[in-house]
């Protein structure tokens, strides 16, 4: 192979020319102008470039234009040379660039189909990326028809880009948006990647693990009703909105049992404990009642605390017979105060019990969308989580995120477009899911945890609901987000929605 | 799933609650009058008397965010204080009081619930209706319909209004024995 073929002679004349001047390797971006300069060259006087190049500037010329007869647009012409062409002359042009553009578009659904899978019940409006839509690629009918290899396919197949398309839809903007691009190690995303593609991110449930759903979800509709009709005006900081919680934690236990993990510490904030208290802890509702009605409780006194942030512990038996046991952590006003304290008592449980593989527990930290945003601890928490000293093997993150801080608008609260941003700083997968569509969420569940057992790694699932009520029940919400309530006024709950 | 399926599903958990929360009200029932009678007649109609569970209860009640304005009408009541203790004094005064947890201190000081129920709905309507709201306020918490007190609006029955041994009548009409009032 001669260095520098253009001059014909083999001759260096500058070493960072030199590097490039293989033409068996594929040209880049980075040399694009240096070929383009070389093109021109090529069409004046082909004779003054080697004859490596010569072949290589013939091949483009070969290119296919069939599809023009077909009716169709012609699609765009490369701007750029780097579509290498067939060395053995039996793939076109057209087809390597077709190629190529379908790669990118399968990147950029792995990249960027969170922004417009369809993870808010509410469905407000969000900006939406043009690169994912396939007109932005400039394909056509015909291109649409055609097949293209594409590792997105299981089983390997070449499938019609249609088809992928399709594929890719489903995959990663249904009910589902998955972030894992920002992953640097390639084992993790491929894992991610396959778990996900292979199933389409949907799971198949069978009758029985709907009718627990189904249950789950109206144990929480019907206490938050209960609790409304028999103590009204009593502060409870209601789960309306976002009773798929209840569900949520109740998979994510089962699943646990089947990962013989023994205990969890659970952290979370006021909204929707009592609903957590009731029916994932096994508090008993007569001592919930009891709170009600203050006979228990001696806060002017000094002592004692407000029901929602009181704690509980319990044995919880999954449907398969195995026993968790569960402690939900008393909490604070400060709703985040608690995330190290649920850690420390982990680790503290492991190393006592000499688990070093870190498989017997967990920790599930639940957390609202903006004090997760909002509040410096969680970043300090997270920092912990892959320190030798400080480790657990992965906590799972809940985030109820339904959307509002109290009377605080997301683009008022954070600088981020989620409220997650900050869990990227761990390379781990952030899924964001409708809280609505119940078979995603036991999707997302099963693929959260099954990456925390895998990479012993933090994982987030972002849980979008809302928030049918105001903050508290003596908060008026419609006053200060009128057009949020107006949509929330619209939504049927999530029970009638899944019957 | 059918939805008959799912309603029974519903109907059963909400017998549960029921009567859980039967047993803890059960548990923590309230202490018998420490006096036998409170004798008191601010329209010469009713004997009244109070217990314990008047506060919590009226407390529930009018710390909803959906009353926003409670006037006492009588300051003047010779009654004992909330669970017997005597207090023969409000401690606020609450005629001018445009917010509910003020209003409310002199309600729980002053043992019986004499209050009018008012929203910022209502300063717009007509007087006759606000009058209306002030009807009857002598109220046990047994007269509470608390089966009502969903959808912003609040039940109060006087039977003891024409004849103490009737029993609640569920009209709604204000001629009745029964009141309803819409209060959101």
């Amino acid at each position: 192979m001669t260095l520098f073929p253009w001059f014909g002679d083999g001759e260096s004349k500058s070493p960072t020319m030199g590097r490039i001047s293989e033409v068996n390797e594929l040209p880049s971006s980075l040399n694009l102008a240096f070929l383009e300069s070389l093109y021109k060259v090529y069409l004046r006087d082909s004779a003054s470039l080697s004859r490596e190049w010569v072949r290589y500037f013939d091949g483009l010329s070969q290119r296919d234009d069939s599809h023009i007869e077909s009716g169709f647009p012609l699609s765009p012409v490369p701007e750029n040379l780097s579509a290498p062409p067939s060395t053995n002359g039996t793939v076109s042009i057209g087809v390597a660039t077709l190629q190529d553009r379908v790669s990118e578009l399968v990147r950029n659904h792995r990249a960027r189909g969170h922004l417009v899978a369809r993870i808010d019940p509410l469905g407000l409006a969000r900006p939406q990326p043009s690169e994912i839509t396939p007109e932005s690629y400039g394909f056509t009918q015909a291109d649409l028809r055609a097949r293209v290899a594409c590792e997105t396919a299981y089983p390997r197949e070449l499938l019609t880009l249609q088809e992928v398309l399709e594929r890719l839809r489903h995959t990663y903007c249904g009910s589902i948006g998955a972030q894992f691009m920002h992953i640097d190690d390639l084992a993790v995303r491929k894992w991610l990647q396959e778990r996900m593609e292979r199933t389409q991110n949907q799971l198949e449930l069978k009758r029985e693990e709907r009718l627990r759903i189904l249950a789950k979800l109206t144990d929480a509709t019907v206490f938050e009703e209960f609790i409304r009709k028999k103590f009204p005006g009593a502060k409870s900081f209601s789960l309306e909105g976002a009773e798929s919680l209840i569900s949520l934690l109740d998979l994510l236990i089962e699943r646990a049992g089947e990962q013989g993990i023994d205990q969890m510490v659970l952290g979370m904030a006021h909204r929707g404990r009592l609903n957590v208290l009731a029916n994932i802890m096994g508090k008993s509702m007569r001592e919930i009642f009891r709170e009600f009605e203050a006979k228990d409780l001696e806060p002017c006194a000094g002592r004692g605390d407000v029901r929602y942030h009181l704690g509980h512990s319990n044995t919880y038996t999954t449907a398969r017979g195995h026993e968790v046991y569960l402690a939900l952590n008393f909490n604070p006003s400060h709703v985040e105060f608690v995330n190290p304290v649920a850690l420390g008592q982990m680790r503290a449980q492991q190393d006592r019990l000499g688990d070093r593989e870190r498989t017997r527990g967990m920790v599930l930290l639940i957390h609202g969308d903006a004090s997760f945003a909002g509040e410096g601890i969680v970043q300090e928490t997270l920092n912990l989580s892959r320190l030798d000293g400080y480790t657990v093997g992965g906590t799972l993150h809940v985030i109820v995120n339904n959307q509002i801080g109290f009377t605080t608008n997301p683009g008022e609260g954070r600088s981020s477009i989620y409220a997650t941003d900050v869990a990227k700083m761990l390379q781990i997968p952030i899924f964001h899911v409708n809280g609505e569509d119940l078979d995603a969420v036991a999707q997302v569940v099963r693929l959260a945890m099954d990456f925390r057992r895998e990479f012993k790694r933090d994982v987030v699932i972002d849980l979008y609901c809302y928030r049918r009520r105001g903050h508290n029940e003596a908060d008026e919400p419609s006053f200060t987000q009128p057009l949020m309530y107006r949509a929330i006024e619209q939504c049927v709950p999530v029970r009638e929605n899944y019957l | 799933m059918a939805r008959e399926e799912a309603d029974e599903i519903a109907r059963v958990r909400r017998a549960v609650l029921e009567k859980e929360l039967s047993a803890a009200r059960a548990e923590a029932a309230p202490c018998p009058p420490t006096k036998p009678l409170d004798v008191f007649k601010p329209y010469g109609q009713s004997v009244v008397r109070e217990t314990a569970v008047t506060l919590p209860l009226f407390q529930k009640i009018f710390l909803s965010r959906r009353v926003t304005t409670i006037t006492r009408l009588n300051r003047e009541n010779p009654v004992n204080g909330v669970n017997g203790v005597e207090s023969d004094k409000p401690t606020a005064d609450a005629n001018d009081a445009t917010d509910a947890r003020d209003a409310t201190l002199p309600i729980y000081s002053g043992g019986i619930p004499q209050v009018a129920i008012g929203s910022n709905e209502d300063k717009a309507r007509p007087s006759e209706i606000k009058s209306k709201w002030k009807l009857k306020y002598e109220c046990l918490p047994q007269n509470i319909d608390t089966d009502s007190l969903r959808d912003g609006r609040l039940g109060i029955n006087f039977p003891e209004h024409n004849n103490v041994n009737k029993e609640p009548s569920k009209s709604t009409s204000d001629d009745d024995q029964s009141w309803t009032g819409v209060c959101r």
